[in-house]
């Protein structure tokens, strides 16, 4: 009993993870990313770079293609569809997880070469729906970072493309296209799974007739003969329904294409012309830059939040004053050994910039009506620079605990183990204060 | 203004000489020693090997970095992704970004930004003629016995441009890269064509180079 129980087990085993039950390596990224664990999505996402040596030069890609942790078989479309993905969603990966680590140039490196990699690998009709969705993420990515680098030129002209993309995809039309792709990748997964586990199965009666033969040991020759003769039949049987499958995915793939441009009146290269137009928007125009500015989440807070919690005019001239004072705070020197000596009054720095971090959270409210003078005078691009400069919690602890020593003036040795996060935080209160002040003076 | 460094940090390994002994025997023995000894002490050889001062000069740089465009033979920009995490991993700078490709020098205030180019060329593999007579000799014994008989060739080329935001100079770091693999029955004992890897040597010679640069610019201001 025990013995029948273990096989049962084992057999379920088997069969779930010959049935492609495994998730992709995209939606494990996805639920770390929920998860907020930023350097493993990063790891996971720099080593998928290395399967680019099985993609041949035009996006074109071999019949299997092996990451490591995943075999991709591209005769299945659903398959096709993961394995064309690897590299866009990794580019993709990197530059999310860079945008919510305040890593703004990094993101937007990451979102150009995902955009690059996905006209390479989305380059066929039946992708166009993988393509699109690449565009719309990439480009809103494009827009926070270039947002927060305090660029409103090129963020305005990605807030565009993101806008139009998005109209584009809320089409009627463009429904139907979605639909049709689900629909062939549904299949798809579903022949595949079905044959997966018919496969499953004939492996599994296999093992057992080994079993069973190893079990009866020299009286069971006959048998393993008849299990041989069936497995042969069984394995000719498998090879026509494995044919007969590709035929039949070849021949859904010709007909979801037919199907689009007969019954939607859609030709999917018209589409795609489109998208690809987007990237050839001439110069953003004052209209748009004041829509960009009015979709950020800075604009959004200062909306919503309480008027009596805003800065008033006394508060604004409190800092106006702390400003101008803020270039002499510190002064830094490097020596020869490559030590850094800092001087100065580090406390009023550290304060400054905890002053600086509840700015943007405290704007006073926008107008109901005509903000443009409202969006000129505060949200400039300092204001998103400074609110786009944030200390890491190691950072802050670090010079929190330096000022409270009231340590006038100390020395950061680059060979120990805190130096990096003090000479970013450093770095980071010295470019926030700059960005402040730029800000503030403008007022 | 831009100053011109060339590295060649190439040379030539020794396969060894066979000296000339009495009875079949002993230059049997001796050649089979001599395979133990090969595959004991590895048949590969790399020419970018770290300077003696390394560690000295490079240790952790008071600096950021930005990496621009870093090309190699395939078109696409992985390059630069696995040098930032190569850079992370060494500890050396205390920030390392990626630039924006479409302008490289705005938004991140880094004190240096590199830019270059790799050009990987392994070529193909040849035959050695005295893996082959050795082969011969012990009828099949040294070749059976993983003796190398065949040697490939895999050169490096590093083209690298250094920007150093202070002073707004470039300095063009050249070197090379020769590997030899020697091989036999079983193949290449390391992996000529892998990515990163088979950058990392040339990465630690950069490296070197830009934080001697540094500290001969510090040492200067001083």
């Amino acid at each position: 009993m025990k013995a029948f129980c273990c096989t049962k087990i084992l057999m379920g085993v088997m069969l779930f993870s010959a049935a492609g039950c495994s998730t992709p390596p995209q939606a494990h990224r996805d639920a770390m990313f929920i998860r907020q664990q930023y350097p493993r999505i990063r790891a996971q996402a720099v080593g998928d770079l290395a399967v680019l040596g099985q993609f041949s030069k035009n996006g074109r890609i071999g019949s299997i293609v092996d990451t490591g942790r995943n075999v991709y078989d591209t005769k299945y479309y659903d398959l096709a569809g993961e394995a064309r993905s690897i590299i866009p969603l990794a580019y993709y990966d990197m530059a999310r997880v860079a945008l919510k680590t305040g890593r703004y140039t990094d993101a937007i490196r990451g979102a150009q070469n995902a955009i690059r990699a996905g006209s390479d690998f989305y380059g066929g009709d039946e992708w166009t729906l993988l393509r699109l969705l690449g565009l719309l993420g990439n480009h809103k990515l494009l827009y926070e970072s270039y947002l927060f680098c305090g660029d409103l030129e090129q963020a305005s002209m990605h807030h565009k493309q993101y806008l139009l993309l998005s109209e584009l995809m809320q089409a009627k039309a463009f429904k139907k296209v979605m639909e049709n792709s689900f629909c062939i990748q549904m299949t798809s997964i579903r022949l595949r799974s079905e044959y997966e586990v018919k496969r499953a199965e004939a492996t599994m009666a296999q093992i057992m007739a080994i079993l069973a033969a190893a079990g009866a040991a020299a009286g069971g020759a006959q048998n393993n003969n008849n299990n041989n003769n069936n497995n042969r039949a069984a394995q000719i049987a498998r090879n026509a329904q494995i044919a007969q499958m590709a035929v039949l995915t070849v021949a859904m793939l010709e007909e979801y294409k037919q199907a689009i441009k007969v019954q939607h009146n859609i030709d999917l290269s018209e589409l795609m012309q489109r998208a690809a137009d987007l990237n050839r928007l001439s110069a953003p125009a004052a209209e748009d830059i004041r829509r960009a500015k009015m979709a950020s989440s800075l604009y959004l807070q200062a909306s919503i939040r309480d008027p009596a919690s805003a800065l008033d005019q006394a508060d604004l001239s409190d800092l106006k004053k702390q400003a101008s004072k803020s270039r002499n705070l510190v002064k830094i020197t490097t020596d020869e050994n490559g030590r850094i000596h800092v001087s100065g009054d580090l406390a009023k720095l550290v304060e400054l910039a905890e002053k600086i971090d509840e700015v943007p959270m405290r704007l006073p409210p926008p107008p109901a009506k005509r903000p443009d003078d409202y969006l000129d005078k505060y949200l400039t691009p300092g204001l998103y620079r400074m609110a786009g400069i944030r200390m890491t919690y190691e950072e802050k602890a670090f010079f929190d605990r330096l000022a409270a020593s009231g340590g006038q003036e100390f020395v950061i040795d680059p060979a120990q183990a805190e130096a990096q996060v003090a000479l970013n935080g450093l770095n980071k209160m010295i470019q926030k204060s700059k960005a402040f002040e730029s800000w503030i003076t403008a007022l | 203004m831009s100053e011109k460094q060339h590295t060649h940090m190439g040379c030539q390994p020794e396969p060894g000489s066979v000296t000339a002994v009495h009875g079949i025997w002993k230059v049997q023995l001796l050649l089979i020693a001599a395979t133990v000894f090969m595959i004991c002490s590895g048949c590969a050889s790399a020419s970018l090997k770290l300077p003696l001062d390394f560690n000295a000069v490079v240790r952790r740089q008071p600096a950021s970095i930005a990496l621009g465009s870093i090309q190699d033979s395939v078109s696409c920009d992985d390059e630069a992704f696995y040098l930032q995490r190569y850079l992370e991993k060494k500890d050396v700078f205390y920030d390392c970004v990626l630039a924006d490709q479409d302008n490289p020098h705005a938004y991140h205030g880094a004190d240096i930004l590199l830019s270059g180019r790799i050009e990987p060329r392994v070529g193909w593999s040849q035959g050695l003629g005295w893996g082959h007579f050795a082969t011969f000799i012990t009828m099949g014994g040294y070749y059976f016995l993983v003796g190398p008989t065949r040697k490939q060739e895999a050169r490096i080329d590093y083209n690298f441009d250094v920007y150093f935001t202070d002073t707004g100079k470039t300095n063009s770091f050249h070197f090379y890269d020769l590997r030899k693999a020697y091989f036999g029955f079983y193949g290449p004992r390391i992996n000529m064509d892998r990515k990163p890897e088979l950058y990392e040597a040339g990465w630690d010679q950069l490296l070197y180079e830009i934080c001697r640069e540094m500290q001969n610019r510090r040492a200067g201001k001083q």
